[in-house]
């Protein structure tokens, strides 16, 4: 079986297997009812939830729909996003669908952590490239301290302190929101640091590796001018390393988006998804952990393709390992 | 740190201001981005802060005084003990530019209370349902199924909205508010903002037993949404926001001598209790009164106020002196270990199993800073010579707890939780009632389901001063919470207060009810 359909096979399984874990999840938690409704809630209005949300179905036949729904892009509809009532048939029909929320919000996530992969790819290439060119020096040990501590840092105090200074003691940026790009500075930041960590560690180590092979003593020899040698040839055949660091990273942002976006009131998928778990609102947190699931499998199965592309030699053996 | 209590009305230091134009925007960073914008949400403040501005209820009641105020009803009077008839305000128009009549007021209250709706709004339900019908042009009967001698107060939670978008397109009010307010709904960016523009035909500028004599000094109303507390401060510190809510009381302390901004507190209606196991399923000793007074005299209010930050001392009941009820002969239980030993020492000599006692003081995780709070109490029973054992649990480990239910399964019970609780009742019928009735472990739903005393002689009482209305109802309830105080069932430990963090440029007036009306903001200078 060709190597990228295989993939998309067990990303599929593994999809499956999320939204498998999320409806048990829901349900294993406590009443699904009660946790949208709260304990303030009366019986009646729990129980025509229950039977409104067809809670009390047998839980294979919750699950079956659940599949069926979701095989639709049906996640459900949300009676806590816009709507303060509790559902009763009359309204029914008025409850928001959330899907079509969580979309409306995914431009603001992928602007942010593709803002924030791009900042921290392009610093990292140059920072370990520059490391591994110079080993053991001050700049090394620079580029290790930097990528160290961009990588412990925890982002939701890196944010508060970025906001410190460049918002309340210079008045350089604004202090959160969305609308400018002014307002993309500090969350790109922030977000990026981990990245920028990881990523420029890995740069380095892979292009000390390339810079010591005698292709790159060929090339000097031959004349080469040394940002050549660097930048094209050794960092080429660096790549793949570079590229699944960069595509886990990027599967990281999707994820660790969640606090940036809140403490800088970034309007994304992570935001939502916060505001929905504190708000009870079930739909909406399934409907959210999902479609963050599938991007984060989309963002594996895409820097497998590239894989492929910058190596074609990758191919599948017999017993499905990579050759 | 600014401590502060508002009046409702405001009065002269704005006539001078009548005149001028609204301009500028004022800002208000917000804890939480509303769930929606529907009229029902006005109940409660922390729903849609600021959407008060907007969508008016038909009376208000009086922070201060506690007393009812007119606002799109200038007169009521009570028919029967169902029925409370109410006279509108004349020349009221809704944003959309459709006429407040009677029929459109009553389509509100009818649409809003309809048990069908199946609003939030219902957790301030009374015993009946509540229908309203139009007598007049301009008079509106709201009645219930059952006698509720509290109609008035549910009123003041009611937002009249455009009775046209709610017959015509339901869905829509609950994004698209259009009402009667000092402000119009402008925009509401989902995650971010919403916005309200100054309303220049607002009835307000003219009349003045509402809210005084008032004015509109900002042309936009800004609410931005921020659910991190230090950005809130910072949006303040850096002028991005002219208000911020729910500051830390760090924040508070760290605003003290700054420049630009400062922390402004008042008294909220939430309070912090200690609710001990003292009858039904109690541990024998806790059923012993010498014991609870014991427990009771061995804490230091003061200090679990200072420690909690933005509270203060109750005065030895559950709620604030505005609330109908409130008892003022009483005061907070004096902090005396000394006493607390010595009535110890009574207990063990008549045979009390003082010393085979251990109470279990358990908070929520979700109470403010109740890690301390629970330490420090255990520390002062420990003290006087009270074993104790500190717990912080989840929320869905403490609520079954809290319930008759799960208290007669762990009979004998020695538990004091700690817990918040939160009375926009402006009274204390509802306060009694889900605190101190006995409790029916066959109504696991009941209104006292949390409660752990048992009286029948005093349910009775209650009862019968639940159908009592005004003065009468006061002083009924006044006696009541005379009578519990003697009894040593619930320890009031903080009154715990609210706070924002503003701007130099202005000052901010508000209630225990902390609603954000822009007409109580005025310039500092």
């Amino acid at each position: 079986m060709p190597y990228l359909l295989r993939r998309f096979l067990q990303s599929l399984t593994l999809l499956f297997v999320l939204v498998s874990f999320v409806f048990v999840v829901g349900r294993i938690i406590g009443d699904p009812a009660l946790i949208m409704l709260g304990t303030s809630a009366t019986e009646t209005a729990l129980d025509q939830l229950r039977e409104n949300l067809g809670l009390n179905e047998p839980i294979w036949r919750q699950y079956l729909v659940f599949l069926g729904d979701l095989a639709q892009g049906d996640f459900g509809v949300s009676f806590r996003y816009g709507f303060s009532m509790m559902p009763s048939d009359a309204l029914r029909s008025e409850g928001t669908p959330v899907l079509p929320i969580v979309l409306e919000r995914l431009p603001a996530t992928f602007l942010l952590a593709g803002t924030a992969l791009v900042f921290a790819f392009a610093l990292a290439v140059v920072l370990g490239c520059l490391a591994a060119m110079y080993p053991r020096s001050w700049i090394d040990n620079l580029v290790n301290v930097i990528s160290l501590a961009s990588v412990s840092v925890v982002q939701f105090w890196l944010g508060l302190i970025l906001i410190i200074v460049f918002s309340v003691q210079l008045g350089l940026l604004p202090t959160g929101g969305y609308g400018s790009w002014q307002h993309l500075v500090l969350p790109a930041l922030t977000l990026a640091a981990r990245p920028l960590g990881r990523i420029s560690q890995v740069v380095r180590s892979a292009m000390l590796d390339e810079l010591s092979r005698p292709y790159i003593a060929a090339a000097r020899a031959k004349g080469v001018p040394e940002w050549r040698v660097v930048f094209v040839h050794a960092l080429k055949n660096a790549s793949i390393p570079i590229v699944t660091i960069t595509g886990d990273e990027l599967s990281q942002l999707l994820t660790g988006a969640m606090l940036v976006e809140t403490v800088f009131a970034w309007p994304g998928v992570g935001l939502l998804l916060i505001d929905s778990l504190g708000r009870r609102d079930l739909p909406m947190a399934q409907a959210g952990i999902c479609v963050v699931a599938a991007l984060v499998i989309l963002v594996n199965l895409a820097v497998d393709f590239a894989y492929t592309v910058l190596n074609p030699r990758i191919q599948m053996d017999n017993r499905g390992g990579r050759a | 740190m600014r401590h502060t209590l508002s009046v409702l009305a405001l009065v002269a230091a704005q006539a001078g201001l009548a005149q001028a134009a609204p301009e500028g925007t004022f800002t208000v960073a917000v804890h939480q981005e509303p769930q929606d914008l529907a009229a029902q949400g006005v109940y409660k403040e922390i729903n849609a802060p600021g959407l008060r501005n907007v969508l008016e209820t038909l009376i208000a009641t009086d922070p201060e005084t506690g007393e009812y105020i007119p606002v799109l009803a200038t007169a009521w009077e009570r028919v029967d003990d169902r029925t409370v008839r109410l006279t509108l305000r004349e020349g009221v128009t809704f944003h959309d530019g459709t006429e407040m009549t009677a029929e459109a007021v009553a389509t509100n209250i009818s649409f809003i209370w309809s048990p069908d709706s199946a609003f939030t709004i219902q957790e301030y339900a009374g015993p009946g349902v509540i229908t309203a019908r139009a007598t007049g042009p301009l008079q509106v009967e709201v009645s219930s199924t059952e006698p509720d001698p509290m109609m008035e107060f549910r009123l003041t939670l009611t937002g009249i909205a455009s009775a046209r978008q709610i017959e015509e397109n339901p869905a829509e009010h609950f994004g698209t508010p259009i009402g009667t307010g000092p402000y119009r709904f402008e925009e509401w960016a989902r995650g971010q903002y919403w916005t309200a523009s100054a309303n220049p035909d607002w009835w307000g500028l003219t009349a003045e037993d509402a809210y005084g004599e008032t004015t509109q000094q900002f042309e936009t109303l800004r609410f931005v949404f921020r659910p991190e507390g230090s950005a809130r401060n910072a949006m303040v510190r850096t002028g991005e926001a002219d208000l911020a809510t729910n500051p830390s009381p760090e924040d508070c302390a760290a605003a003290e001598g700054n420049d630009g901004y400062s922390c402004i507190t008042g008294p909220s209606d939430a309070y912090l209790y200690g609710r001990l196991d003292q009858s039904l399923h109690a541990h024998p000793a806790l059923q012993d009164m010498r014991v609870r007074k014991a427990i009771f005299h061995a804490l230091d209010y003061e200090g679990i106020a200072d420690l909690i930050g933005l509270a203060s001392v109750p005065q030895g009941q559950l709620g604030t002196p505005d609330m109908l009820g409130f008892n003022d002969s009483l005061s907070q239980y004096e902090y005396n270990p000394d006493l607390s030993r010595q009535l110890l020492d009574e207990a063990r000599a008549d045979g009390v199993d003082v010393d085979g006692l251990v109470v279990e003081v358990v908070g929520r995780n979700t109470t403010p800073r109740v890690g301390s709070v629970t330490e420090v109490i255990g520390f002062f029973l420990e003290q006087v010579g009270i074993n104790t054992q500190i717990n912080v649990q989840l929320p869905d480990v403490f609520n079954p707890r809290v319930r008759i239910k799960g208290y007669a399964e762990e009979a004998p019970r020695a538990m004091m939780q700690v817990h918040v609780k939160q009375n926009a009742s402006g009274e204390f019928g509802t306060n009694l009632l889900g605190n101190y009735a006995c409790p029916d472990i066959d109504d696991p739903s009941g209104a006292s389901r949390s409660s752990v005393h048992c009286n029948p002689e005093f349910d009775e009482k209650l009862a019968k001063a639940l159908t009592l209305s005004g003065e009468e109802r006061d002083a009924a309830l006044q006696e009541l919470v005379g009578f519990l105080h003697g009894q040593y069932p619930i320890l009031p430990l903080a009154l715990l207060d609210k706070g924002y963090l503003i701007g130099d440029g202005y000052d901010f007036t508000f209630g225990v009810d902390h609603r954000f009306l822009a007409v109580n903001v005025t310039r500092a200078d």
